[in-house]
């Protein structure tokens, strides 16, 4: 009798078709909120309403499609509605930008959304493969030799393809990548490789890795003038060794240490930038001072800039200055005064265009998805600690890299703190770094799949 | 063994990682919701805040929307990109109280009228020419002209004129001690008396005078039909002075005359202080209160993008001879000549009075923004008691010219006011089948001057709902 059905308890039975019912309804959220942003764009642009409304047929059957599948592997569901309504807000912002701002990046492309898609399919495919060389110690310095080459292409051939003095980007025929992004990649990659089941590294060991580690990306940060991946990479560095290495005095000695001579550092440059100041303006630089000072000048001017916008309201306070009048205009519907003097709408500022264009409320779900996605990777981070400690570090580190970087542009753009110029998962547009977006989320969305045969609260990976 | 510890340190970790990105949204969505959301419509000093840094981004592209009147003729407008709207002659006199104006700068938010309080619509809500939203008034050009340059004819004073069935406000028009010109602000300043400052129809609180004795006929009527009282209840002998009884304060009626025998209709046609004085405390406090009520004096009655009117009764610490004074529209009683034309309204109107406006649409291009939409305020009163009292004004009209043979169908009712501070307020109030409408005059001794403006505006509007 294989098909004889197993006798169990009713209550049992309700239990299960209840869990099921509430599984179901994060496929219909996502599906309800495409609809609302419609709305939201037919409000401020009929042209880009049209544009929407063809982009939406794919959106609504990749999210039926992919809900079903999620749903029917038992993946977090919860997690699945915050990744699918962020790619969603994420396609009616930069749609709305197209048709009602003035971006700067490459025009938005529905092909470019399906190539990214596409590629993290491909990478969530293969993940396995990408597992087993995680276990292996020679990954760690794989990492390592990426990063240097990544870091050294971009010294000798990186374009700069915003204007801004940052090198980060590489051309190859018509693609145009941005390099900094893989970086990231290769360092959660990294981290997952140092603290891998088979790896059997002592404590002094994994600081000096890291550290070593940490201080390429430093040094090829500075060299190439992008310090907003830095500072993410920084985060992700400190909390990995906070979180998974061993509570020893070591550790926090080290710690404290990379803590206070961050402050120093900044405090240095600060000074550094006033002693410079005369010599710069003279064209005195040697050449050392000449090297570090557009760092150190960049380094003041977003500090600066953030104490007090009114300083240099047409220079470099003109883009925040421009993001706070948004703020004010945005209410609980957007602007309705067709404000769209808000410079890199589809990038840095890409938060400031959402609540521009669709109202403060958006910008709250928006948060809201990112502190789901940081929940959602938290405690499936720890659901796979016993299992498997470098997929724990991967979803952690991938967890990191969408929350913290999401925050610190969006915080930086609301003037909180100072703003780095990174695009914001999901929101910005670029394609490089939309592609390694829709990797780490299908990563996480496939490491949260249950194994059927296995316990509540299990995973595929053991 | 020692493996176990460590992942579950490791677990505790993350769990403070979640939590700090919890404790940090959560900042950042309350600073941000606070400021930038909840802020704006909870303090003022944030709605000007947002409103002055948002005027001063749009200022150089965004275009003032029109006002139309109620036919969809330009009152103001013709703004172009940093150039105001404006009104042409005699327009930017006959509305310019009514229409007001708006300024925000970094020192704050100053607005007045319908232009102050639809702000949020023509100047901050823009088309895809960057124009602002159209605001359709109720108001009549033609009429508010006329009342402005015929009626009022530089006299301080006011002419309120409300549709019957609907509430609209078609007329509003206000001639101060100053000619405040819409299209220069800078008027404003030209007088240094500040009471001139504001539009009479709205914000001028006064004693009705015997306009009052209306409410108190109707709650006479009302007493006698609900107690069964019959024609003796109504009669009075006059001798030209009434002393309430258990009270030494002595009424007298205006130049000291005497009518003799009285029912409510003579008294009413004479306006005789002492007969409503008696007729007051017959009904008594309760009463008389409650039909006041009725009439919704003491409340504020709201006017959509207006504003507020304001009126109080009041009958002294309740002794005979306050409520008799009360009774014939002296004392303390306060009320402002729009809602005396809304008393008529109601009584023009089978006793519903309807819920006065002047906005009657706003649209951004094709785009409804705002629609009033009718209803009235209150029953005032049965219809047998309307029937009574329209046929007891209406004879009182006839005393004022307003014969039915030259003028149709009009009741009214004249009052006087002696203001505390020595001004003479006087009013008429009444209506046609189709409108209610007060003129107001201000230091015009006796309200038998207003009979001619009554008669030229009954014209008038007989003219309009011809």
């Amino acid at each position: 009798m294989l098909f004889q059905k197993k006798e169990v308890p009713d209550m049992e039975v309700e239990t299960e078709e209840a869990s099921a019912d509430s599984g179901a309804r994060y496929i219909v959220l996502p599906v309800i909120l495409q609809f609302v942003l419609g709305a939201l764009v037919f409000v401020h642009s009929r042209s880009a309403a049209m544009t929407y409304l063809y982009a939406m047929v794919p959106m609504l059957f990749l999210t039926a499609a992919l809900g079903t599948y999620a749903y029917n592997r038992s993946s977090d569901m919860k997690l699945f509605a915050a990744l699918t309504c962020l790619a969603s807000i994420g396609v009616a912002l930069q749609i709305t930008i197209e048709h009602v701002y003035v971006p700067v990046g490459a025009p938005y492309s529905a092909l470019k959304y399906a190539i990214s898609l596409s590629v993290a399919v491909a990478f969530v495919a293969f993940y396995e493969l990408f597992r087993i060389i995680l276990n292996k110690s020679f990954t760690i310095w794989l990492m390592f030799l990426v990063t240097a080459a990544v870091y050294i292409l971009l010294l000798v051939n990186g374009i700069d393809a915003n204007g801004n003095g940052t090198t980060a980007w590489f051309s190859i025929g018509p693609l145009t990548l941005q390099l900094t992004d893989f970086v990231k990649v290769a360092a959660v990659m990294f981290y997952s490789a140092l603290f891998s089941s088979q790896s059997r590294h002592n404590d002094k060991t994994v600081l000096l890795i890291s550290t070593g580690f940490f201080f390429l990306n430093l040094i090829g940060s500075v060299l190439i003038h992008e310090l907003g991946s830095f500072f993410i990479l920084y985060g992700l560095h400190l909390s990995v060794l906070f979180i998974f290495m061993p509570h020893s005095s070591l550790k926090r000695t080290y710690l404290l240490t990379v803590f206070i001579t961050t402050i120093l550092l900044l405090a240095g440059a600060y000074a550094l930038y006033k002693i410079l100041l005369p010599y710069a303006e003279a064209g005195t630089l040697n050449s050392f001072t000449a090297l570090i000072w557009p760092i150190v000048k960049k380094v003041y001017l977003r500090f600066s800039i953030t104490a007090n916008l009114v300083n240099d309201p047409f220079g470099a306070g003109y883009q925040l200055l421009q993001g706070k009048r948004a703020l004010w205009m945005s209410g609980l519907f957007g602007n309705t005064v067709n404000f769209n003097q808000i410079p890199v709408p589809d990038s840095d500022m890409a938060f400031i265009s959402l609540v521009n264009s669709f109202g403060l409320p958006a910008g709250f779900l928006t948060v809201f998805l990112f502190l789901r996605i940081l929940l959602s990777g938290g405690e499936l981070s720890i659901s796979l600690l016993p299992k498997s400690r470098q997929d724990a570090v991967v979803v952690y580190g991938v967890t990191v890299m969408l929350f913290a970087q999401a925050m610190f542009v969006i915080l930086g753009s609301c003037n909180v703190i100072p703003l780095a110029g990174l695009p914001i998962p999901f929101l910005s547009r670029g394609f490089t770094y939309q592609t390694i977006v829709f990797c780490f989320s299908g990563l996480l969305l496939h490491l949260s799949e249950k194994d059927p045969d296995e316990e509540e609260g299990g995973t595929l990976y053991e | 063994m020692s493996e176990k510890p460590k992942r579950s340190v490791s677990a505790t970790r993350i769990r403070m990682t979640e939590i700090a990105g919890v404790i940090v949204s959560l900042l950042f969505v309350f600073f941000l919701g606070g400021k930038y959301l909840v802020g704006p419509y909870l303090k003022p000093d944030a709605a000007a805040t947002r409103n002055a840094i948002t005027y001063e981004t749009i200022e150089p592209y965004a275009i003032e929307g029109d006002i139309l009147d109620r036919g969809g003729s330009l009152i103001m407008g013709g703004g172009e990109p940093g150039i105001g709207i404006s009104a042409d002659y005699p327009e930017n006199y006959s509305f310019a109280w009514l229409l007001g104006y708006y300024s925000v700068s970094a020192d704050g938010e100053n607005r007045f009228g319908i232009r102050g309080n639809t702000s949020p619509y023509t100047t901050f809500m823009l088309d895809k020419n960057n124009r602002g939203a159209t605001t359709r008034l109720t108001i009549d050009s033609s009429l508010q002209n006329y009342a402005w340059e015929s009626l009022l004819a530089g006299q301080e004073g006011s002419v309120t004129v409300i549709d019957n069935k609907s509430g609209a406000i078609l007329c509003l028009a206000s001639q101060s001690t100053i000619d405040y010109d819409v299209n220069d602000v800078s008027t404003l300043l030209y007088s240094d008396v500040p009471d001139s400052q504001f539009r009479r129809g709205t914000f001028e609180n006064d004693p009705p005078g015997s306009t009052f004795k209306i409410v108190t006929a109707a709650a006479a009527l009302q007493k006698a039909e609900e107690e069964g009282l019959g024609e003796d209840f109504f009669y009075y002998y006059d001798d030209g002075s009434y002393t309430p009884e258990g009270d030494d304060f002595t009424i007298t009626n205006y130049g000291y005359y005497s009518y003799g025998d009285l029912d409510l209709e003579t008294a009413m046609n004479s306006s005789v202080n002492c007969y409503f004085a008696n007729l007051g405390i017959k009904i008594g406090q309760t009463a008389l209160h409650n039909m006041a009520e009725n009439f919704l004096v003491g409340q504020d009655i709201d006017i959509p993008f207006l504003g507020p009117i304001h009126s109080q009764f009041s009958y002294g610490d309740g002794s005979p001879a306050y409520l008799a004074q009360a009774a014939f529209g002296q004392g303390n009683t306060e009320i402002t000549p729009l809602h005396l034309a809304l008393i008529a309204q109601a009584i023009a109107n089978r006793g519903e009075m309807m819920q006065p406006y002047i906005v009657e649409s706003i649209r951004l291009d094709k785009l409804p923004l705002y629609t009033h939409i009718r209803h009235k305020l209150n029953n005032c009163i049965t219809d047998s008691v309307d029937e009574k009292l329209k046929a007891i004004m209406h004879s009182t009209a006839e005393g004022y010219g307003l014969d039915e043979a030259t003028y149709g169908y009009v009741c009214a009712k004249t009052g006087t006011a002696e203001c505390a501070d020595g001004r003479i307020h006087t009013y008429l109030v009444g209506f046609t089948e189709d409108a209610s409408f007060c003129i107001s005059m201000n230091n015009a001794d006796d309200s038998s001057v207003l009979y001619g403006v009554a008669q030229l505006l009954v014209d008038y509007l007989n003219t309009i709902y011809a």
